[in-house]
């Protein structure tokens, strides 16, 4: 089966070797931690380095800051627009949840670029929008259905609002059985700094890497760093130290050593 | 719990003495058994150095300080010589190719101590390699213990070492001096460290110093018995139990984190 | 279809066009929102809000820009959308320059 890369070598090769074509992705994570961004490089690194146009739909109020982000980070939006290789679309969650005569909002965005990947920032406004929680995933799931059927590789992104803590629920609406595969972004504190972290926590069909790996934001955007294997409990809150890890460090100060620089 | 651990240490040493000073008492109460010696080996030396030899390598690879390898390297090679030793006697082996092995494992063990405890107390702090080179160069150290112990192994076995027991079961000159070799290696490198704890004044040091301690009175000890199985030297056997059970004290206060230098 | 309301009206002479387009505060507010967000798509009080003003303050304005064939209007299921045309937006900032140059040029 094809895979659609991220153009993020190391979140590619934890995805083993990318999205599967068509799925549904949801990348869900609190305020701050870089779903935006994940999801304009997801587009942008589609269009430059795999030839695969895109769509950007998002609910902002005014969304030309968007394309100020990108540009810092390397990604000339209006640029690609220019060039019918993409679209940032800005609208109403309703309007996107209705159809005329068969026909969709994003039907001539799509024609326009011949688009093979789409991002929604963010599905959480759907449930501005609806008056039960149930219909949210009914909505949704017709949603990205849709994007199924056009042959779209979606990915859709979910604020949860909890930042910090260990209890945290990726949606309260079931959407986690209605995607295909969902990347966590969570901001852990370790040895009082708040530091960045991913997971791949679901992926139907293919194997994954279940590691929780750092990332950062560079200039150039999203960029993975090493696994947190030195330490436990870092989704819950209250990240530690392994035990052996521990000694091992006492062990090397107590005998006068000074840790080297991580590689 | 220090003062205990001392105390211990200190009643061992009187203990030793006394016997030492009773001399045609001690002699006459002999036992060796050479299943009960492998499986107070395992449990002790062997259980115990595995663990503190992985610590070690663990803090080696994120320090890349050399010192720390000679002490994992050390242990190693005092758990795998001392458990192979014991094993010798059990299967194929006599009771002398078990002596050998024990104290030729020791002896090298006290070496890479000593070593270690002389990079430690440097005024400048330890040698650092690069992070590059230390994964290498532990497994180099570490798989070269394995390869040194096959070798003690396979040596003894055939015959190929010299003698270590004379024909009426005592200590022959080149045992007795492999033993005060070890002794002293054992007993500098406690010092050492002791010196190194006045400063530093980290848990871990403190423990693992008397745990050399220990090592050093097992070695004087079977220098000091007059048959192997005396009573002498199964103080000298406790002594090693203790140890043992020192470093791995050692090992638990780091653990913890209780133990860094302040 | 959408792309079939894309027409074919002829734009009003350049001088006209000019004062039409810049006729209202409002026009100028919903020109620049929609040049810098080309890809809005919206009910006329979504478009409205973005500008700080209300539906019934700009539909004046947004049926000149419509009539312009600047903006398009249509009918999607409960409501109406106005939509933006980037290749008319192209086509009249030309005019526009060219009328610029040709004024300050002589």
């Amino acid at each position: 089966m094809m895979r659609v890369r991220t153009g993020i070598s190391e979140l590619d090769q934890m995805l083993g070797g990318g999205f599967m074509e068509r799925d549904a992705v949801l990348v869900a994570g609190s305020p701050g931690t870089g779903k935006t961004i994940l999801g304009l490089q997801y587009l942008a690194n589609g269009v430059t380095q795999f030839g695969e146009n895109g769509i950007y739909v998002t609910f902002e109020e005014l969304p030309d800051q968007i394309y100020r982000d990108a540009k810092n980070l390397g990604w000339d939006l209006r640029k690609m627009e220019d060039e019918d290789k993409f679209r940032l679309v800005c609208t109403s969650p309703d309007l996107l949840l209705e159809t005329h005569d068969g026909e969709h909002l994003l039907d001539e965005p799509m024609k326009q670029v011949n688009a093979r990947r789409i991002v929604i920032d963010s599905l959480s406004h759907i449930g501005m929008y609806v008056e039960e929680k149930r219909d949210i995933r009914k909505e949704a799931y017709q949603l990205l259905n849709y994007f199924k059927t056009k042959g779209l590789s979606s990915l859709s992104i979910w604020e949860t609002p909890q930042i910090l803590g260990d209890s945290f629920s990726i949606t309260d609406v079931g959407l986690s059985f209605l995607v295909d595969c969902i990347v966590l972004l969570r901001m852990v504190e370790i040895e009082s700094s708040m530091r960045k972290a991913l997971v791949v926590l679901k992926m139907r069909g293919s194997d994954h890497d279940k590691r929780l790996r750092e990332f950062e934001i560079t200039s150039q955007g999203i960029k993975l760093k090493s696994t947190f294997s030195e330490y436990e409990g870092v989704l819950s809150g209250a990240a530690r130290r392994s035990l052996t890890d521990e000694a091992a460090r006492s062990l090397a100060k107590a005998f006068g050593a000074k840790e080297l620089e991580k590689r | 719990m220090k003062r205990l651990g001392s105390l211990l240490v200190v009643l061992l040493w009187l203990a030793i003495a006394g016997l030492f000073i009773t001399l045609p008492w001690r002699s006459r109460i002999v036992f060796n058994d050479p299943q009960i010696n492998l499986l107070l080996s395992l449990a002790f030396r062997f259980g115990m150095s595995i663990v503190v030899a992985y610590i070690a390598a663990r803090s080696y690879l994120l320090s890349g300080s050399l010192n720390v390898l000679f002490l994992g390297t050390g242990v190693l090679a005092f758990g795998l010589t001392g458990v192979a030793g014991s094993a010798t006697a059990v299967f194929g082996g006599t009771s002398e190719t078990s002596i050998a092995m024990n104290n030729i494992g020791a002896l090298l063990a006290s070496f890479l101590h000593f070593t270690g405890s002389t990079l430690t107390i440097k005024g400048k702090g330890p040698l650092q390699l690069k992070a590059s080179l230390a994964k290498g160069t532990m497994l180099s150290g570490y798989l070269g213990i394995l390869g040194f112990t096959a070798l003690l192994t396979s040596l003894s076995l055939q015959g190929a070492l010299p003698p270590f027991l004379t024909k009426q079961g005592s200590r022959t000159p080149l045992n007795l001096t492999v033993l005060v070799l070890t002794v002293a290696l054992f007993a500098l490198s406690s010092l050492v460290f002791m010196k190194f704890y006045s400063k530093s004044r980290s848990d871990i040091i403190y423990w693992y110093s008397l745990a050399l301690a220990l090592l050093a009175t097992s070695s004087a000890s079977f220098f000091l018995s007059s048959v192997p199985g005396d009573l002498i030297s199964w103080l000298g056997r406790s002594a090693t139990w203790l140890g043992s059970i020192y470093l791995l004290v050692a090992v638990l206060t780091a653990m913890m984190g209780k133990g860094k230098a302040r | 279809m959408l792309s079939d309301l894309q027409g074919t009206r002829e734009l009003p002479k350049e001088k006209q066009l000019l004062d039409r387009l810049l006729s209202s505060e409002v026009k100028a507010d919903l020109l620049s929102l929609f040049h810098r967000n080309p890809g809005l798509i919206d009910r006329m009080d979504g478009v409205a809000r973005r500008i700080g003003r209300t539906a019934a303050e700009i539909e004046a304005d947004v049926r000149d820009l419509v009539d312009l064939g600047v903006l398009f209007k249509k009918k999607f299921s409960k409501s109406e959308v106005i939509y933006y045309d980037r290749k008319r937006d192209a086509e009249i900032q030309q005019v526009v320059s060219n009328l610029l140059k040709r004024e300050v040029g002589g």
